[in-house]
């Protein structure tokens, strides 16, 4: 998660404290600086292209108004990456989104094989799976999401979602039973 | 089956490999935001938030006053001690349990003073003074209950014998209570929350003016309604100032029953245990034959044990 900037970390500290005091540029050159990163972030979270922008205008300006209490305890771009997270639970819990979604119908199974070199199967796959993982409940979606789509270890999902690990864990693995049997892709277990 | 990763969250092979497949194909989302949007944007919320807190720091001072008044009158109330009027006055200002200040005359123009005052003795410990808005000067203490105010505004709170205090129209005499004393540099007025002032010398030239009553208290219902449009606004804090002003100006009234259920769920909303706790037990002790005196006996014993009561404080 280090970011270009964060390989600069003497140049980027007196940026920082320039972003802190309310300077323009200072806060011109962060935003840069973890743009794409948090970007990126929204997008594997989310798979929604048509909401980076806002989720990245709500995470931003919630990160400078923030800024004059960061305290550098952690990484900024870890900071950045929880302030993300929570603005991206708060998005999926958005009535309007979960209206659209159950208008949709939910999730779709799917009828081919996965073939990841497959363009299509992919991007329909993929449709699914975020249909799949709207409906399933807050806890469960966080801990699968934080750990499966944004790849977090078990300690950093735990101290993100504020769950012990073995719950993070639990929720995780429960999670993905129930976005296979929503994807109709066979659970393990059944397969033993 | 095997797991690529020892972290590897995944069991399905086939969900983790739709996973990867999204990763490696999703593209770079295209950001359209830019540097400038951010700060504008940022610049209004923080324009926002500072009108916010500006609007709560002006509040602070009336509401300091407003709680002050209820505990004190808490304490008058569930101690059966009365106010006493002490001696014979030349001239009554007011005297009410008035609920609010805010309905007072037009606010004095006040230029506050710089001069510090010599040290003094020291004022009686029932006695509570301080000096609201910045610049104002200590008050000049010339006996234990007797002050002398310069141009600002003070609040005064004291629960003992009756308070002098000299002011540009005079010398007045607050009896035990709450009030807000505003010296201009011509006159005098007197916002009493609670108690009874007195002008024992001079005066202010218009009586009719430094008499005029405070603000009526609000009835029950009204008191109820406020708390109730508190409630429905989610400004619990707000809600509870009201209720508690109900139950402690209106104790008989059927409105304060209701509230006072109101007021013990409101302070377990609020993560406050032992006032929730003595809100039910004033609620049995007012009301030994409610209806709800089982509902009300059943909340209490899941709170469990906890420290005693005074009204509706814990101890």
């Amino acid at each position: 998660m280090a970011s270009h900037a964060e390989r600069r970390p003497l140049a980027f500290a007196s940026v920082l404290r320039a972003a802190q005091q309310g300077d323009r540029d200072a806060q011109a050159e962060i935003f840069r600086a973890y743009r794409d990163q948090v970007a990126r972030q929204i997008l594997r979270m989310t798979g929604e292209p048509s909401c980076v922008d806002d989720l990245l205008q709500e995470v931003f300006i919630a990160a400078l108004l923030a800024l004059p209490s960061f305290r550098g305890d952690a990484q900024l771009g870890t900071w950045l990456h929880t302030i993300t997270s929570n603005k991206v639970r708060n998005w999926w819990e958005s009535s309007r989104r979960r209206r659209r979604r159950e208008d949709e119908g939910g999730a779709i199974a799917l009828t081919e094989p996965l073939n990841p070199e497959d363009d299509l199967t992919v991007s329909r796959g993929c449709d699914a799976f975020y249909d799949a993982l709207a409906a399933l409940s807050p806890e469960l979606r966080d801990a699968f999401v934080a750990r499966a789509v944004e790849g977090l270890s078990l300690v950093e999902a735990s101290k993100l979602l504020g769950a012990p690990i073995s719950t993070v864990s639990y929720r995780t693995r429960r999670a993905e039973q129930l976005l296979c049997a929503a994807l109709g892709l066979p659970w393990p277990g059944e397969r033993r | 089956m095997s797991r690529p990763d020892r972290d590897d969250p995944l069991e399905s092979p086939e969900l983790r490999r739709l996973i990867q497949g999204m990763r490696a194909r999703q593209p770079l989302p295209v950001v359209k935001v830019t540097a400038d949007q951010i700060y504008a944007r940022w610049s209004d919320r923080r324009e926002q938030r500072r009108r916010r807190v500006r609007r709560a720091l002006a509040g602070v001072a009336a509401a300091a006053v407003i709680i002050l008044g209820v505990a004190r009158a808490e304490r008058s109330v569930f101690s059966d001690s009365t106010i006493a009027p002490s001696a014979p006055a030349r001239q009554l200002v007011a005297g009410a349990d008035a609920p609010g200040l805010d309905a007072h005359a037009a606010p004095l123009e006040i230029t506050p003073q710089q001069d510090p005052t010599p040290p003094a003795p020291p004022l009686d410990r029932d006695i509570h003074l301080s000096p609201r808005g910045p610049g104002v000067p200590a008050p000049e203490v010339l006996a234990a209950r007797v002050l002398r105010l310069g141009v600002g505004a003070y609040l005064i709170d004291h629960d003992g014998a009756p308070l002098r205090v000299h002011t540009v129209d005079g010398e007045l005499e607050l009896h035990a209570g709450v009030y807000v004393v505003a010296v201009a540099a011509d006159r005098t007025e007197i916002q009493i929350e609670r108690g009874a002032a007195t002008w024992i010398a001079g005066g202010p030239a218009s009586a009719s003016a430094a008499a005029r009553p405070l603000k009526p208290a609000a009835s029950p219902a009204e008191l109820a309604r406020i708390a109730e449009a508190h409630l429905t606004a989610g400004r619990r804090e707000q809600a509870a100032r009201a209720l508690r002003r109900l139950l402690l100006t209106y104790p008989d009234a059927e409105e304060s029953q209701r509230g006072l259920l109101d007021l013990a769920r409101l302070h377990r909303t609020l993560g406050e245990p032992d006032e929730a706790r003595c809100a039910y037990q004033l609620y049995l002790d007012r009301h030994p034959k409610a209806p709800l005196r089982g509902e009300v006996t059943a909340a209490l014993d899941r709170l469990g044990p906890g420290p005693t009561c005074r009204g509706l404080r814990p101890r």
